[in-house]
C-alpha cells in the first residue's frame, strides 16, 4: 500500500467549508469521524489523511512536512512564501478575494497609489511622523509599497475588524481582503484605482521536497490532482442528448458537426433508434445524437438541434472530463523536474 | 587613514531602522534587512554614515570628530546578504579643504593599495538644489527630478521618459479635482488627516498642473548641465557659464567646489585622474554638498560626499558639518592585484606536538618584532601557497632552507619580507 499522504485542509474561517463541498463536488468526500478532532480521511482514496488546520498554518504545515498537501488561499501562501513550498493548483475556483488598498473616502484627493505617495511624503514633512497602515498581510503590503516608491509607512499589525482601524484611530488606512467591496464601503473606505495587489482565490500547495522525492506521494498526488482536473472541466459542460430525425447517420452527423456550436469536444456521436412512429416508408429514420457542449452554448445549441430535426433534448451536467492527462499534474512534473510511473 | 588622524570606531550592527530610513534613497530602502522586535523597527546597517552622525550627536562628542570604521554592513539581497565596508566621516568641519581631504584620503588609499587605474567623478548635489530652485517648483517636484536626474544621462531614457514618468504620478488631473469638502464629508473617517491637510494637496495638485511650463524649463536647464561632465578646468569654466550671475549662492557653492577640486591637486592628484560631473547624484538622500564616486577601471568601488543636515535630523539643534567615504570591500578587493595578497600572506610556524612551549615562545618574539604568525603543528596540513618556517627545536627555527636562532631573529624577519619582495 502506499505511503499515507497528509493533506492539510482549513479548520475555520472563509474557505474552511467551502473546501470540504469542494471536494465533495469533486469526489472527493471528507469525513470526519469526530468533530472535535483535527484529523479526517477521504474514503475514496485511502492513502490520504486530513489534517485541519487554520488556513496560515495550512502553509507553515506544508512547508515544514507535516502535511505533504494542503488547500488555502493563495493570498496566504504569497504572503508566507517559502522555498519548500510549491502551488499545484492556484485556482481551484471558490474562495475569490482580492488584497487591496483602501484609504477614507474623505480622501478625494488620493485616486491612486502615486497619489498615496505624495501623501505619505506630506505626512513626514507636515506631521513628523510615517503614514500608519493597518495590515495582516506585511510582507506583501510592504513589496507592494515600495514598488510605488512608497517607502516612508509603519505596518500596524493588526487582526479582527482591519476596516475600522481609520475611524478607530490606529491606523490611517488599510490594506486587507475584501470579496465584494461592501464592508469596505460601510466603513467609509475607498479602494484606490491601482489598489489591488493580488486577485486570490483557494489554491492547492505541496511540500516539494517530499513531492520530488517519494513516489508514494506523487502517486497519490496524481490520483487526487486528476479527480480535481477532472471535474474542474467538467464543470464547463453540458452532456446533452437529442434524438434527431435524418436519412441516415452520415447526414445527422454532417448536419450536426456544421455548427461549431454542436460540434462537441471531437465530434458528435450518432446512434440509430429503432423507432415505431415512422411508418416503413417512410425514407427518415431516428437517431440519438450525443455531444459535449459549453455551459455557455446550452441555449443556442438548443436551437440549433430544433432547427435541424431534433426532439426530446436532455441535457445533464457533465461530472468529470478526464483528458489523455491531467494538464496541472504534467505541470507539477516539470516544476518538480521528475518523470513518473504510476 | 591612521595617517590624516582618524580613529578607529565600532558602530552597532543592528540600530533603529528609522536612522537610516531618514534619509536613504528609495533604493536602500528597498533592499534594508529590517525586523521586528517589541513594537520597535530594527534593521540591520546598511551603511555606517547614519550611525556615525548618531553617535556624534548623541554623545556630544567633541567639535571635530574623524573617524574610520570597517565591517559587514547588509541589505536584502538573495544573492549576498552581507557586504564589506570600509570608510571615514570627518564630522564637524565645512569648508572645502574637509572636502578635498576626504576625497584625497579615499583616492589616495587606492594608490597605497598598489591600484593604479583609479578615476575619481565628482558632482555637487547643493549646487543642483540651488539651481532646481528658481524655477519656483515645489519641494516635491524638486526631489522627483533630484531622484529621476540620472534618466537625462541615459540614452534609453532621456528627456521625454522623465516627463512621461512624471505624468503617471497623476500631477497633470489637479484641474479635475474637487474645490470643496462638504460639511457632512467632515464627519467621516479622516484616517491622521485634517480636512485642511486634503484641501492643501488639492491646490497643490492644482498649482503642479499649472506649473508644467516651469517644470519643463527645470528639464530643459538640467538636460544641459548633465552633458557638462569632463576634466576640472574647461568643465567649471562651462558650468559657471550657466549659473544666472543673480543667484550669489549658487556662484558662491560652484566656487566652493572648484576650490575643494583645485586642493586635489595640491595633494598630488593629476588633473586627468578627475572627472567633474555635475549631474552627478549618490543612492543616498542626505548628502547636500558635493558628492564623488571612485572607480577602479569601469569598477565603481566607493564613494561618499557631503551631507551637513543629517546630524539636525538625527538629534542636533543644528546643522552638523560633516564629509564621509565608504569602499565598497569585495568590489575594492576584486580590483586588487595578486602581488598585494602576497605581501600580506600570513607567515606560518610549523612545530612538533612536544615542542608547543618552545613555539609558543618563538611566535611570542615574533609578533614582538610586529610580525604575525600564526602556530600550526606538522600533523595539519598546511594551506595552499603558505608561507611557513619550521621549529627545529628549542633554539632554531628554518626557514627556505636556511637556520636562525633566537638571537637571529631580526635576519630571520629580513629573509622572510626579502622573499616577500623576491616574489612579488
Amino acid at each position: 500500500m502506499d505511503k499515507s499522504l497528509t493533506l492539510a485542509l482549513p479548520s475555520k474561517g472563509a474557505i474552511a467549508e467551502p473546501t470540504i463541498n469542494f471536494l465533495r463536488d469533486c469526489g472527493l468526500r471528507i469525513e470526519k469521524p469526530n468533530q472535535r478532532q483535527y484529523t479526517g480521511i477521504m474514503p475514496s482514496i485511502p492513502s490520504v489523511s486530513v489534517l485541519f488546520q487554520r488556513v496560515t498554518d495550512v502553509v507553515y504545515k506544508v512547508a515544514d512536512g507535516t502535511a505533504q498537501l494542503g488547500i488555502t488561499g493563495f493570498d496566504v501562501v504569497k504572503e508566507n512564501q517559502n522555498d519548500d513550498l510549491l502551488v499545484v493548483h492556484e485556482k481551484l475556483g471558490y474562495g475569490h478575494c482580492s488584497l487591496v488598498v483602501a484609504v477614507p473616502e474623505i480622501w478625494i484627493d488620493v485616486d491612486d497609489m502615486s497619489d498615496l505617495l505624495d501623501v505619505s511624503l506630506d505626512f513626514r514633512e507636515d506631521k513628523q511622523r510615517n503614514i500608519r497602515i493597518a495590515t495582516k498581510y506585511p510582507v506583501l503590503a510592504r513589496e507592494y509599497l515600495y514598488n510605488y516608491g512608497i517607502h516612508h509607512f509603519t505596518l500596524v499589525k493588526a487582526e479582527g475588524a482591519i476596516e475600522a482601524a481609520p475611524t478607530l484611530g490606529y491606523a490611517d488606512l488599510i490594506i486587507d481582503l475584501t470579496q465584494t467591496g461592501t464592508t469596505l464601503r460601510e466603513n467609509h473606505l475607498k479602494i484606490l484605482n491601482d489598489g489591488v495587489i493580488i486577485e486570490s482565490q483557494a489554491c492547492l500547495i505541496g511540500n516539494r521536497q517530499a513531492l520530488q522525492e517519494n513516489p508514494d506521494y506523487l502517486n497519490t498526488v496524481r490520483t487526487l490532482v486528476e479527480y480535481i482536473d477532472a471535474a474542474h472541466h467538467g464543470r464547463g459542460f453540458f452532456q446533452l442528448i437529442a434524438n434527431v430525425r435524418g436519412k441516415d447517420a452520415e447526414t445527422v452527423a454532417r448536419k450536426v458537426a456544421s455548427n461549431p456550436i454542436t460540434r462537441g469536444l471531437q465530434g458528435p456521436t450518432i446512434s440509430p433508434i429503432y423507432a415505431s412512429d415512422l411508418g416503413s416508408n417512410s425514407n427518415e429514420k431516428w437517431f440519438t445524437v450525443t455531444l459535449i457542449i459549453a455551459n455557455s452554448s446550452l441555449l443556442p445549441a438548443m436551437e440549433y438541434i430544433r432547427s435541424i430535426g431534433g426532439t426530446q433534448t436532455i441535457v445533464s451536467p457533465v461530472r468529470y472530463i478526464f483528458l489523455e492527462q491531467s494538464p496541472i499534474f504534467q505541470r507539477l512534473l516539470t516544476t518538480l523536474s521528475v518523470t513518473h510511473q504510476s | 587613514m591612521q595617517l590624516y588622524g582618524y580613529e578607529l570606531l565600532e558602530l552597532p550592527v543592528i540600530d533603529r531602522a528609522d536612522l537610516f530610513l531618514i534619509k536613504a534613497g528609495d533604493q536602500i530602502i528597498n533592499h534594508m534587512l529590517t525586523f521586528d522586535r517589541q513594537n520597535e523597527q530594527l534593521a540591520l546597517r546598511p551603511e555606517f554614515t547614519a550611525s556615525a552622525t548618531h553617535y556624534f550627536v548623541a554623545n556630544n562628542s567633541a567639535n571635530v570628530a574623524r573617524w574610520q570604521f570597517a565591517g559587514p554592513v547588509f541589505e536584502d539581497n538573495l544573492n549576498e546578504y552581507e557586504q564589506l565596508a570600509i570608510g571615514a566621516e570627518l564630522i564637524g568641519l565645512s569648508g572645502s579643504y574637509a572636502d578635498a581631504e576626504v576625497i584625497a584620503m579615499s583616492a589616495l588609499g587606492l594608490e597605497t593599495l598598489g591600484v593604479p587605474n583609479w578615476r575619481v567623478s565628482i558632482g555637487h548635489v547643493g549646487l543642483i538644489r540651488e539651481l532646481l530652485q528658481q524655477f519656483n517648483l515645489d519641494l516635491r517636484t524638486q526631489r522627483y527630478l533630484l531622484h529621476n536626474l540620472t534618466a537625462l544621462q541615459d540614452t534609453t531614457r532621456g528627456k521625454q521618459w522623465l516627463l512621461n514618468h512624471f505624468d503617471k504620478q497623476d500631477f497633470k488631473t489637479g484641474e479635475s479635482l474637487p474645490t470643496r469638502i462638504s460639511y457632512s464629508d467632515q464627519t467621516a473617517t479622516m484616517g491622521g488627516r485634517t480636512y485642511d491637510d486634503i484641501i492643501k494637496r488639492m491646490d497643490l495638485k492644482k498649482q503642479r498642473a499649472a506649473d508644467r511650463d516651469n517644470l519643463l524649463a527645470a528639464i530643459d536647464f538640467m538636460e544641459d548641465w548633465c552633458q557638462l561632465s569632463g576634466e576640472p578646468h574647461q568643465t567649471f569654466a562651462a558650468l559657471m557659464k550657466k549659473i544666472p550671475s543673480s543667484n550669489q549662492a549658487a556662484i558662491s557653492l560652484a566656487n566652493s567646489w572648484e576650490e575643494a577640486v583645485r586642493l586635489l591637486g595640491v595633494q598630488g592628484i593629476a588633473a586627468s585622474k578627475i572627472s567633474v560631473n555635475p549631474g552627478l547624484i549618490r543612492t543616498w538622500e542626505y548628502y547636500t554638498g558635493f558628492v564623488f564616486d571612485l572607480y577602479v577601471d569601469n569598477v565603481h568601488v566607493g564613494g561618499g560626499g557631503r551631507y551637513d543636515e543629517l546630524g539636525r535630523l538625527i538629534g542636533s539643534i543644528e546643522d552638523v558639518p560633516a564629509v564621509g567615504f565608504t569602499y565598497y570591500g569585495k568590489r575594492l578587493l576584486n580590483t586588487l592585484s595578486p602581488s598585494y595578497f602576497e605581501s600580506h600572506e600570513r607567515l606560518i610556524l610549523r612545530f612538533d606536538d612536544n615542542d608547543a612551549v618552545s613555539s609558543v615562545r618563538w611566535a611570542t618574539q615574533i609578533r614582538s618584532h610586529g610580525q604575525g604568525v600564526e602556530l600550526l603543528p606538522s600533523t595539519q596540513k598546511l594551506p595552499a601557497n603558505a608561507k611557513f618556517a619550521t621549529l627545529q627545536n628549542d633554539q632554531m627555527v628554518s626557514y627556505s632552507g636556511k637556520t636562525f636562532n633566537f638571537d637571529q631573529i631580526q635576519q630571520f624577519l629580513t629573509e622572510i619580507n626579502r622573499s616577500v619582495h623576491s616574489d612579488g
